[in-house]
């Protein structure tokens, strides 16, 4: 069968087995980053990847039910030169060792921060936890984690216009 | 080995597909887990428009492929039963495996280890089952899984309904995996009514220990119209751990799971009594 859909923000459109996963089709791109660590038994988070940004375990997810849906791995992230905060984040706080987990705990983190800017340690620990590391103990993740969504606030911070403007944007919600 | 995948977006295709042999699939986690190795047409029946919570006074109602996320951010849901729900999903499962599993998926699967058919049967539950060329029927969740055949076998379960009673309820649930993508190894959810000071309406069920969700019908005898003393949840909970029967599992022995049962019903009433003994 015909699978269109799009792949970090490209259209796409390609032919599948009507039983294959998300994660045949996607490794048949090319796309690298999406890895198999359990045998599509959906327990390890190493194929994670966002389906309509929900995280999702690319190795059980049909393949045919992203459909006109919108996909994201982490190569639509950021490259070494331009590496996205949350991949600037693990390597400066040390999250990644040996790196096969990072791809999925990156794409994890990424739906967390773009659901909730501030999350709490809980937060983060909770988002992670469909995704094994067997490298870190997961304390230095969850720092990285924290440390990008303090940089992305600080960024949006930076970000805002200065001046009336943003104070009348601030009032004009407020009475909403 | 999946021979076709259909995608139907009205309840009555959907109907038809699985009429004709189709097997219906929302989440899907367990049939791709399962390595099914027999020929299957799948129905994929995530875009029927199912995926909705309703509420009205008396009831809440949930379309069958709301997910364990969508449960969980589910704010509107009243009272004590909106409460327990969100909690029994949020317990279930990692956060990409609870953006997929549906309400009505963990239900109809029967699993010995499903979490959520454990709080629906607390929450007195029922569920609507459809097929093609027949009216759709609803029944009590309870007695849906205790049938030997499933009755949504052949067509779809499609919506699920909670009552939501008048009056002072607490709820307990306690779930105990060793890592928060496995399977529980036992799961007690309880719920109760206060009248006054003493307890009414007390439900006291226990899961993963054997098929199907079990209710711990004694236990619930011994607090019904009393006053919940510590001493008598206490006798409550060691008659659920003594009467469960436990189905062997080569994840821990019986003996262990059997302690774990009592832990965790103590647990779950203690919870209950403090939220039915809350000052409104």
């Amino acid at each position: 069968m015909e699978l269109s859909f799009s792949v970090n923000g490209r259209d796409t459109c390609v032919e599948c087995a009507p039983g294959a996963t998300l994660f045949q089709v996607l490794r048949k791109l090319g796309l690298t980053s999406v890895k198999k660590g359990c045998d599509d038994e959906g327990t390890c988070g190493t194929c994670s990847v966002l389906l309509d940004g929900e995280l999702v375990l690319s190795c059980i997810t049909p393949a045919p039910r992203a459909a006109g849906r919108a996909v994201i791995t982490v190569e639509a992230l950021g490259d070494p030169a331009n590496p996205h905060p949350l991949q600037r984040a693990f390597v400066d706080t040390g999250a990644v060792q040996c790196g096969y987990c990072t791809p999925g705990m990156v794409l994890a983190a990424k739906a967390l921060l773009d659901r909730k800017p501030a999350p709490a340690e809980a937060d983060i620990r909770d988002a992670l936890s469909s995704n094994l590391c067997r490298c870190t103990g997961y304390v230095k993740i969850v720092e990285a984690v924290s440390l990008a969504a303090d940089r992305m606030r600080e960024g949006r911070e930076r970000a805002k216009p200065k001046g009336k403007t943003v104070v009348r944007k601030v009032r004009s919600k407020e009475r909403v | 080995m999946i021979r076709a995948f259909h995608q139907p977006t009205a309840v009555p295709a959907a109907l038809a597909l699985v009429a004709r042999g189709g097997t219906p699939a929302a989440g899907a986690t367990a049939l791709y887990t399962s390595k099914a190795t027999r020929d299957l047409t799948l129905v994929d029946i995530t875009r029927l428009g199912l995926g909705g919570t309703s509420v009205s006074k008396s009831r809440i109602v949930l379309g069958a492929t709301v997910t364990m996320t969508g449960l969980c951010d589910a704010g509107d849901l009243p009272g004590m039963p909106g409460a327990l729900l969100r909690r029994a999903a949020r317990a279930l499962g990692s956060r990409a495996l609870r953006n997929v599993i549906t309400v009505g998926g963990n239900v109809a699967h029967v699993a010995y280890w499903a979490d959520m058919p454990v709080a629906l049967v607390a929450l007195d539950a029922e569920v609507e089952v459809r097929k093609a060329r027949a009216a759709a029927r609803w029944l009590p969740v309870a007695e849906a899984l205790a049938a030997r055949v499933p009755p949504w076998r052949g067509g779809l379960l499609t919506r699920v309904r909670v009552p939501v009673g008048r009056g002072t309820y607490g709820f307990g649930y306690e779930r105990f995996a060793r890592t928060s993508n496995d399977y529980a190894l036992a799961t007690v959810c309880a719920v109760a009514r206060r009248d006054r000071d003493v307890l009414r309406d007390v439900r006291l069920v226990v899961g993963a220990i054997s098929a199907r969700p079990w209710r711990a019908v004694a236990a619930e005898a011994l607090l019904e119209g009393f006053e919940p003393t510590p001493e008598r949840l206490a006798a409550a909970a060691a008659l659920t751990a003594e009467q469960a029967r436990i189905a062997p599992n080569f994840r821990s022995d019986a003996g262990y799971r059997r302690k774990l049962i009592g832990v965790l019903a103590r647990r779950a009433l203690e919870s209950t009594v403090t939220w039915a003994l809350r000052e409104d």
